[in-house]
């Protein structure tokens, strides 16, 4: 059985033995006009001994899903990792694509002579690069 | 064909609800990194609540720094939930595009030495990288999410159980000392001298027992939130060959507006 599975297991069991200690409960307060006070005390300490026990299971459960949490979250971790690099190479694309249309520009400024635009291209080129 | 594609844009686009999901998942445990009542409460209140005999007020303080880490350790887990989901959420998003418009943006109408760019020529150019931009980036973001949801949701399912799992526990304890304030309470109010002494303690139970049901409806609700965030990857996985269904966006419209609504119950 795996940690998961252990978890669920212990949390379970806590939740059976709240609701053995609700029933003993529900049935206290319909009959404890009828009861003696020892008995209805009695009957009171034994709800919450039943209480007692399912904290103890939910108590267990959390440690060990902590124990367990450690393998599954490092996973989490590497897929958000992963997908911020695909994030970053489609940023790395778009870069090239930036550079490339300077080189266009550069060579359309070149061919019609003018300078102040063959200027601005290489500086934009020289920009992009260092981006 | 061109007309065909520029006629398509706005439907290539299939990743818009995958991307509504995964955003409002990561605002929904973002809320959870900062819940009210966690560990640590349910300590200090558990002290006093849980406790049947005492002689001294001393005698209630208990050691929670336990639970102080372990609310330290949920805030990590879900902090990291989030990041997945603020990772997939831009990956899927509209910003995460290759943009060619810098290259149609490069060819403007005029003469060039030898060649003439026309207007026609250059509106061709601008409308090709507007499609490549849509078309290339959907492409490639399909690959991508396709990859990061069948390696990674094994993982995530079950970082997501333990999260549930946590927050199904605390609501349990929390009703568990509802149950024992309920019991403690009726048991003096049994054996009270006069009615001024039990309306005091039917007042004290009442507000105790009203803060304890607002945090138990809280975590039914943040339990709730996370099933549905965990339906939705499933429903990613099991549709991940074909994330533009028609069928899939409305199951993610769905599922995104409820992990909204819930997760404002929840906090």
């Amino acid at each position: 059985m795996g940690t998961a599975d252990d978890a669920i297991l212990a949390n379970k069991l806590g939740q059976l033995y709240q609701e053995i200690a609700t029933t003993l409960e529900d049935y206290l307060h319909a009959h404890a006009g009828d009861m003696e006070k020892q008995d209805r005390d009695l009957l009171g300490e034994r709800v919450s001994g039943l209480l007692d026990f399912s904290d103890k299971f939910f108590s267990l459960s959390d440690r060990i899903a902590f124990a367990g949490s450690d393998t599954a979250f490092n996973g989490v971790t590497a897929a958000a990792q992963s997908a911020k690099e695909a994030i970053r190479h489609i940023a790395a694309v778009n870069k090239v694509i930036n550079i490339t249309a300077d080189v266009i520009t550069l060579a359309a400024s070149i061919l019609t002579q003018n300078g102040a635009a063959v200027v601005e291209a290489v500086r934009s080129i020289i920009g992009d690069v260092k981006s | 064909m061109l007309a065909f594609c520029i006629g398509c844009l706005p439907g290539c686009v299939p990743l818009k609800e995958v991307n509504l999901f995964a955003e409002d998942s990561r605002e929904s445990l973002g809320k959870m990194t900062s819940a009210p009542y966690g560990y640590a409460s349910y300590c200090y209140d558990s002290t006093y609540i849980n406790k049947t005999r005492f002689n001294a007020l001393a005698d209630l303080d208990g050691d929670c720094r336990d639970a102080l880490l372990f609310d330290s350790l949920l805030r990590t887990e879900y902090e990291t939930l989030a990041a997945y989901f603020a990772a997939l959420g831009q990956l899927s998003g509209a910003k995460t595009r290759f943009d060619f418009s810098p290259v149609a943006g490069a060819i403007q109408p005029g003469t060039y030495g030898g060649f003439t760019i026309t207007s026609v020529e250059s509106k061709a150019v601008n409308a090709l990288a507007a499609t490549a931009t849509a078309l290339l980036t959907t492409g490639y973001k399909h690959k991508k999410i396709k990859g990061l949801l069948t390696r990674f949701h094994d993982t995530l399912d079950l970082a997501i159980t333990f999260v549930g799992l946590h927050a199904n526990n605390l609501k349990n304890k929390v009703l568990n000392m509802q149950i024992r304030l309920k019991e403690r309470t009726d048991l003096m109010v049994g054996d009270a001298q006069d009615d001024r002494e039990k309306w005091a303690l039917a007042y004290i139970y009442k507000q105790k027992s009203k803060e304890l049901a607002e945090v138990i409806d809280s975590y039914d609700a943040r339990c709730l939130a996370l099933q549905k965030i965990r339906q939705g990857h499933q429903k990613l996985v099991d549709n991940v060959e074909d994330l533009g269904s028609a069928t899939l966006k409305k199951e993610m419209l769905g599922l995104a507006r409820d992990i909204i609504y819930i997760s404002n119950k929840a906090n």
